[in-house]
């Protein structure tokens, strides 16, 4: 027993540190970048003289432009690409630390939520950037239904559409119930991911539930959940019950992909860029298409921000500010083929056909309401 | 011994290498098939993709190689990740062996918390180990530092090395030992021909198990050990994690994977003794 | 005695007072958090509310699937490894060979291995393009992320079946041959001789071997996330769902509490039981 007590103890005097630790530490006095000119940023950005970005794919075109950064500034710029998930488990860790050691990363949908609940991003991005205003508007306020506050800036924009293996799909369907039907019509054939695992699944509930309950606009706008408006979203949980026989539900986005690839799929729910990368390197056949039917599938994009507690802000908001400029935005169209976020530049690569994009490509509905139908899937469908 | 037994002794030992040749075929069956596919998934052209029904690639490349190389810090990861290893696993035998030896042999009260609460390192999931234990590291100063992911790795590790030098310690029989004392060996004596003979088998499993935690780690060592040091885990997860890529999961799948099984190999053929049959009966 | 006390002491820290350096504020502060206390989004506050979650069906689910798993590979493992090491036990010819190539998956990451054997057993992987070109099967099986889990007990046993063997090949060697060899002369036969000496000596060897596979297959992550079911889900991918996805920080902080202590009532129940089979085969 002594025994046990002493352990204790010690336990606890051990965890002093981490508790008093626990407490926000005084951050040293912040220079007023909001106040800066863009030269005297660069200045300020070039006195710092080096930065670290934090990213999770793509990471040919970030490590290009992070030396071509270098090159032009001076300032050693080193491109970590990690897993998306544990890049958000960093951050967070270091969250409470005076100084951390990210600078800036990317920052996915998924993961958006907890990191800015925390308030781990430098609030003012949006005031210091020059030309903030030129990017995607939608992506500037919201992030997958996640408000960001200005504190991200958009890197790329990206849209799921339904990809299909043209051998076996002749008449692609266009409205909600011939996709239905098409599904029934060729049992396990098509499938979707498990919406806790990645956005193209989520996409694919996210317009079931517009379908069957009466659209998505009256979802929008709200910042709490109202639960008049979830009611009757057992419907869309009862046909998916009555679905099951005749679809597959898949663990991620790119394994939805590799299940079309590999012939057990003949149609599915995916990311546009997600589909571009697979079919540069080759592990999606080339005649593969992906297209936005006319019953509207939910887009996006990625952002970026300036974590809150890193010492080099300066080159941080630099680096964003050059990862957002025109030419810049182009190879990185060329180099992953993402969809720019700059509104006044247009890439050559093109997955999908401009108006597809801008007719049949829907907006998020707040998070609120997404974190529920997520929770409401598992419930209601997956346990059944 | 006359000649009918001998016969029967010389068909055991054919039917005995038989069924060993049997079980190698197997063997090479089952470990190689899949590495075999992670080869051809890594040398798929990414101009002629891989896809159903061609039973093998159309072409190979080398491209996903030679992207993996270009675009991450693969060879200084391997460095980096060679070089930790072999340092937390010394650290790991030379902090268990003390506390292995007295849980194998004295006994004391709260001896079976002690030997439960040695296993946190393994028991503690990733996450918590990345939010909490990563935060003890950088209040110690030991974040961004290489000693920090030596005792990182080293702590993870310590749970197999700490379990199995116990029990290597708690099996050997006292009467070896007292038969020794009766003999006037003294306290060296006694290590070099009791103890070392007997946990040398436990030591060799321990110094595996601790080395490949070591090579494997990854929640801790992203956290504290990133942007200034990466190893070899922390670029896999980036292809096999989240964002996972096929192609590009072959390549780092098959970096990891390859310089590991020719050490283990050398390592076999430097052993003298062949410890998985090694026995203290010849003593 | 007081000496003898201090020397105990002293054993014990560099190892155990190492670890627990270390973790025990890892561990008391999941403890806490699953109390309501030192939360990381949000107010603080004591309460059991959250630990009411364990009687919700998801929490059940995850809670049995993850055990299912973890006595699944580590007792299935044993099944392989025990006979292994049994043979691998006296020299042989190619048996050293045999082992070298045993020992390869020990040393193929997790989330490595869990690629490969997807490799395998997909919709058109090697084994169902094997099996319908023998005219086994018509149409290919849907292995992948199939709905008990097999899946996720076959990468477990390959990547764990050497982990075993080793641990128990080094407790196998403490074995005497003396002891076999008087049990022999005295007439005993092969299995008396296996089911009398060696299993009995071996215990404490087996016994470390499946608690370690326990430990680690219970709190699995990597592996169940690619080759596992998409429900139930096991309890460390569960538990970065309810804190990433839903923001429940402490319903994950009291899953984490329950994976650790599942752990440790599994590690001290098996010991006592594993040390009274020992003691009554004396």
């Amino acid at each position: 027993m002594k025994k046990i007590l002493a352990i204790l103890i010690i336990a606890i005097v051990l965890c002093a540190p981490v508790f008093a630790g626990g407490k926000k530490e005084a951050a040293a006095a912040e220079k007023d970048y909001t106040a800066m000119t863009f030269d005297q940023l660069v200045e300020e950005a070039k006195a710092e003289g080096e930065m670290v970005f934090y990213t999770w794919w793509g990471e040919n075109h970030w490590v290009e432009a992070g030396k071509e950064f270098e090159a032009k500034y001076g300032i050693k710029t080193k491109v970590i690409v990690g897993d998306a998930q544990a890049n958000a488990n960093k951050v967070i860790s270091e969250g409470k630390q005076a100084s951390g050691t990210i600078d800036a990363m990317m920052i996915g949908g998924d993961y958006l939520k907890p990191v800015m609940d925390l308030g781990l991003f430098y609030p003012d991005t949006y005031k210091v950037l020059p030309d903030y205003e030129k990017l995607a508007p939608n992506l500037r306020e919201y992030v997958e239904g996640i408000k960001n506050n200005g504190e991200l800036v958009p890197l790329y924009r990206n849209q799921t559409g339904i990809l299909y293996n043209p051998a076996k799909v002749k008449n692609p369907p266009q409205s909600w119930d011939d996709l239905v039907a098409w599904i029934k019509a060729n049992p396990k054939r098509f499938g979707f991911n498990d919406p806790s695992k990645g956005g193209s699944g989520q996409s694919f509930i996210h317009a079931a539930i517009g379908e069957i309950c009466g659209g998505l606009d009256k979802y929008r706008g709200d910042k709490e959940l109202d639960p008049a408006k979830t009611a009757n979203w057992n419907l869309v949980w009862d046909w998916m019950n009555s679905m099951e026989d005749y679809w597959t539900y898949t663990t991620s986005n790119n394994d939805s992909i590799s299940r079309v690839n590999s012939g057990e799929f003949w149609m599915t729910i995916a990311w546009d860029d997600d589909t571009q990368v697979n079919l540069k390197k080759g592990s999606l056949f080339k005649d593969a298409v992906l297209y936005v039917p006319e019953f509207g599938l939910a887009g996006g994009g990625d952002c970026a921000g300036v974590v809150k507690n890193s010492e080099n802000k300066a080159a941080a908001l630099l680096f964003l500010h050059f990862l957002t400029t025109p030419e810049q935005q182009i190879k990185m169209n060329e180099r992953i083929g993402s969809y720019l976020a700059r509104t006044d530049a247009k890439g050559k690569m093109m997955l999908l056909p401009e108006e597809q994009r801008q007719n049949n490509g829907v907006a998020w509905i707040p998070a609120p309401y997404k974190v529920e139908f997520i929770n409401q899937f598992v419930k209601n469908v997956l346990m059944k | 011994m006359n000649l009918y037994t001998e016969q029967v002794l010389k068909r055991r030992r054919r039917i005995i290498a038989i069924v060993t040749a049997f079980f190698i075929v197997m063997q090479l069956l089952w470990v190689f098939v899949p590495v075999i596919f992670a080869v051809l998934w890594s040398l798929v052209d990414p101009d002629h993709p891989w896809s159903y029904p061609d039973a093998f690639p159309k072409s190979l490349s080398l491209e996903q190689w030679k992207y993996v190389f270009e675009y991450t810090n693969i060879l200084r990861a391997l460095a980096t990740s060679y070089t930790i290893a072999p340092l937390a696993t010394l650290l790991a035998f030379i902090l268990s062996l003390p506390t292995a030896y007295a849980l194998g042999r004295k006994k004391f009260i709260g001896k079976q918390i002690v030997s439960n609460l040695i296993l946190l390192p393994i028991i503690l999931p990733g996450m918590v180990v990345a939010l909490f234990l990563s935060r003890v590291f950088s209040i110690l100063g030991l974040s961004q530092k290489f000693m920090g992911l030596v005792v990182g790795h080293c702590l993870m590790g310590m749970p197999f090395m700490l379990k199995i030098l116990t029990t290597s310690f708690a099996s050997i029989p006292q009467d070896i030992i007292d038969a020794a004392e009766n003999l006037g060996a003294d306290t060296w004596a006694k290590i070099r021909h009791v103890f070392i003979p007997m946990v040398l088998p436990g030591l060799f499993a321990g110094t595996i198990f601790t080395f490949i935690t070591s090579l494997e780690e990854f929640n801790l060592t992203f956290v504290i050990g990133t942007p200034s040091f990466e190893t070899v885990p922390t670029i896999l997860y980036s292809f096999l994690g989240y964002h996972f890529i096929r192609t590009n999961a072959a390549v780092v799948s098959l970096i990891l994977m390859v310089p590991n099984i020719i050490m283990l190999l050398i390592a076999e053929r430097m052993m003298k003794t062949d410890y998985l049959s090694a026995s203290l009966g010849k003593m | 005695m007081k000496s003898e006390k201090l020397n105990i002491f002293l054993f014990l820290l560099p190892g155990a007072g190492f670890i627990l350096f270390f973790l025990a504020s890892a561990f008391i502060l999941t403890i806490l958090q699953s109390l309501g206390l030192f939360t990381l989004i949000g107010e603080s506050k004591f309460t059991f509310e959250h630990w009411k979650m364990i009687f919700e069906q998801e929490f059940r689910d995850s809670f049995l699937f993850s055990l299912k798993v973890g006595i699944g590979s580590a007792f299935g493992t044993l099944l392989f490894s025990y006979p292994i090491a049994l043979y691998l036990r006296k020299k042989g010819f190619g048996k050293k060979t045999l082992g070298s190539l045993i020992k390869i998956p020990l040393f193929i990451p997790a989330l490595v291995v869990a690629f490969l054997i997807v490799n395998l057993i997909s919709y058109h992987g090697l084994i169902n393009s094997l099996l319908m070109a023998l005219g086994i099967i018509d149409e290919p099986l849907r292995m992948l992320n199939d709905q008990f889990g097999w899946g996720v007990l076959f990468v477990q046993v390959w990547k764990n079946i050497p982990f075993q063997l080793l641990i128990i090949s080094s407790s196998l060697a403490t074995i005497r041959d003396d002891l076999e060899d008087a049990a022999l002369n005295l007439g005993a036969n092969k299995l008396q001789v296996i089911g009398r000496i060696i299993i009995p000596l071996s215990i404490p060897g087996i016994l470390v071997a499946v608690i370690l596979v326990f430990i680690m297959t219970f709190g699995d992550f990597a592996i169940t996330k690619v080759a596992g079911p998409v429900y139930p889900t096991s309890m460390s991918v569960r538990m970065l769902t309810e804190a990433m996805t839903f923001q429940e920080w402490n319903r994950a902080a009291v899953m984490g509490v329950v994976i650790m202590a599942t752990a440790l009532i599994f590690v001290s129940f098996y010991t006592k039981i594993a040390k009274l089979l020992q003691e009554n085969s004396k």
